[in-house]
């Protein structure tokens, strides 16, 4: 061995232990729990078998898309203004607008009560005005409305980042070739946002599949594939079943992001 | 091609929002398919006055453009059918080069086959036919500028404007685009705008140069007559190399410490005439009307550029001659300048 390979062996050796250790052992055996139910059975069957399992994975897969599309589409409309318009408080504006990301996901799901709960801000307001009370804290509707209170402020920052970053002369040539708003819109801006969104919107979407929380605070009616897994691993002591739903819930999450970093990569190189 | 429409910018200044007037009012005419260089040092507002005929910018209240005499002061850009070609080429990095031509073509709704066809056509034109599948990332320099080109005259653009294409080349590959410029814009026939702070681009481009200078325009004319006869002093500093002798003139004789120049002007207690470089001539010491010492010599290959100078006085001049002419610093020369190539100002 020359003294610069061992050098390296020696720099290389405690990420070894610390990759095994804390990453893979753990991955190991959860991959090794999560095959054989409590009755004996293979628990990814059962998994598919269970309309349980099945609707919380679809809700959740809902909640986490509905999340992405809505806080792509308010982000980088806002973000699009935000890069273009220089007003007083404008940096105070986006200082405030990463407040959020502050927040655990416990104090999200308390301020979605605080705005949409049984004495909620809104419930009082529609009472007032309609003699009816609106309260959708407990529902799909807040869950969402806490997801995208912490996804929208880190999407719509990185989309105000991109948006600054991009020539104000592509415009202007898109439009000296005729082009109107709207085609610059789709023509020129949004494929230049394209890696910014892709990126932040998988980041978004992972986010939204695992958030707990949120969840948790609200108690909601609904189960999302995180409050599943704590049922059945702390009131059910159903490990087996735990551990398979979290290598569901991580291989989508991981394949959000794989696909999200695999076309992000790929146009940012063809963007040069 | 479509030949040019005539552009008419009547009254046009331009003050920004944080109170920098960078145009004070200016008034010029380009004939169709006239190629006009706009030159000027960097800040005086030849960019502004570009972006304000392509439609990128507003002229202040009473000013107005007009293309072929119909006023498009309100008209915005995509509406003018302007070509344009910026500095930085602004070449659209999610479209190969073949898109990229053709975009322009494809937003008036033409089919791909037919736009492709014709973006073809003018990449043949321009030598770039290899590179039509390429991305924007792949190619050089040069190679965007002229893809930039190609982009803004597949349009048929009546008017064409080029603000600064030039300035990121290596010195070798701006002379070489400049010649190639020249010829397409002069085959075309399109009435071409040209924004350029380097005067060599400015002279040979333009039919008619304009100099600008800090908001407004300090000379309209032929590369000719703003080289030979500059309408004032900022001119005659900015466009080449120019020498300057201070002095009383009497009975046509420019007195000043090197010696006596006959000049053609009155009688004046204290005078500036201005010759450029290659208008004066080296003789031998004592003969001419001005001796100076030889300072140093930078031999150019066709030429040679002399710096003299007056020690005594500190006058220093410089003289274009003669590059075989062996001259050796220190020794003194004898220097001679006809009447009739004085500038005087
Ligand atoms: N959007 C703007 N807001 C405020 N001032 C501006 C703006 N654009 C240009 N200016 C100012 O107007 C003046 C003229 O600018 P312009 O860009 O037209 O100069 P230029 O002749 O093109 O210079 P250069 O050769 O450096 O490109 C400058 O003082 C510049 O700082
Ligand atoms: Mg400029």
């Amino acid at each position: 061995m020359t003294s610069a390979t061992r050098f390296s062996v020696i720099l290389i050796l405690p990420l070894t232990i610390v990759v095994v250790a804390f990453f893979l052992l753990p991955m190991a055996e959860l991959f090794a729990r999560s095959f054989v139910s409590r009755n004996g059975g293979i628990t990814y069957a059962e998994i598919l078998a269970t309309p349980r399992y099945l609707s919380s994975l679809g809700a959740t897969l809902i909640v986490a898309a509905l999340t992405t599309v809505i806080t792509l589409a308010l982000s980088t409309l806002v973000g699009l203004l935000l890069a273009r318009s220089r007003f007083p408080g404008r940096s105070l504006l986006l200082a405030v607008l990463t407040f959020p990301l502050a927040f655990p996901g416990v104090v999200v799901g308390f301020l979605v009560i605080l705005l949409a709960g049984r004495q909620g801000l809104i419930g009082e307001v529609t009472r007032l005005a309609t003699g009816e009370k609106l309260v959708f804290a407990y529902s799909m509707t807040g869950l969402l409305v806490g997801y995208l209170y912490f996804s929208i402020p880190r999407v719509l920052l990185t989309i105000v980042a991109a948006a600054e970053k991009l020539d104000p002369a592509l415009e202007e040539a898109a439009r000296s070739l005729g082009a109107g708003p709207w085609r610059v819109l789709s023509d020129i801006i949004l494929p230049a946002l394209r890696p910014a969104m892709l990126a932040s919107g998988a980041l978004a979407f992972a986010t939204a599949m695992g958030a707990f929380g949120t969840a948790f605070t609200l108690a909601t009616n609904i189960d999302v594939l995180p409050m599943v897994i704590y049922t059945e691993f702390t009131l059910n002591a159903n490990i087996a079943m735990a551990a398979a739903l979290s290598i569901v819930l991580g291989l989508i999450t991981w394949l959000a992001l794989a696909i999200a970093r695999q076309a992000s990569g790929a146009s940012v190189a063809a963007a040069g | 091609m479509t030949s040019g429409v005539s552009i008419s910018v009547a009254g046009v200044g331009k003050t920004f929002a944080d109170g920098t007037q960078a145009l004070r009012p200016v008034s010029i005419d380009v004939a169709a398919g006239e190629q006009l260089a706009i030159l000027g040092p960097s800040g005086c507002g030849k960019t502004t006055l570009l972006r304000i005929i392509a439609g990128l910018e507003h002229p202040d209240r009473g000013g107005a453009v007009l293309f072929d005499g119909r006023d498009v002061t309100r008209l915005p850009i995509e509406k003018r059918n302007v070509g344009m070609v910026f500095q930085s080429y602004a070449l659209f990095p999610n479209m190969s080069v073949i898109d990229n031509v053709a975009y322009g073509l494809r937003v008036r709704g033409m089919a791909r086959q037919a736009r492709h066809a014709e973006a073809r056509r003018v990449l043949d034109m321009m030598r770039l036919s290899e590179l039509s599948q390429r991305r924007i990332d792949q190619l050089s320099g040069g190679q965007r500028q002229r893809v930039a080109l190609a982009r803004a005259l597949a349009m048929k653009p009546g008017v064409l404007l080029l603000d600064e294409p030039l300035t990121a080349l290596d010195a070798a590959l701006r002379d070489e685009l400049r010649a190639e410029i020249d010829a397409l814009l002069r085959s075309l026939e399109i009435t071409t705008i040209y924004v350029t702070h380097d005067q060599a681009e400015a002279m040979v481009l333009g039919d008619r140069v304009i100099v600008m200078e800090k908001g407004g325009v300090a000379q309209a004319g032929s590369p000719r007559d703003i080289y030979f006869k500059p309408a004032n002093t900022f001119v005659a500093g900015f466009i080449g190399s120019m020498n300057r002798i201070d002095g009383p003139i009497t009975g046509g004789m420019l007195a000043c410490p090197a010696g006596h120049l006959p000049v053609r002007a009155a009688d004046a207690a204290s005078a500036s005439v201005r010759f450029r470089p290659e208008s004066a001539k080296l003789v031998p010491a004592g003969q001419g009307g001005l001796t100076l010492e030889i300072e140093r010599v930078h031999f150019l290959g066709a030429t040679q550029r002399v710096y003299l100078r007056h020690a005594e006085s500190g006058l220093a001049l410089i003289v274009d001659g003669n590059s075989r002419l062996d001259l050796v610093p220190g020794t003194k020369v004898g220097l001679a300048v006809d009447p009739s190539n004085f500038i005087m100002l």
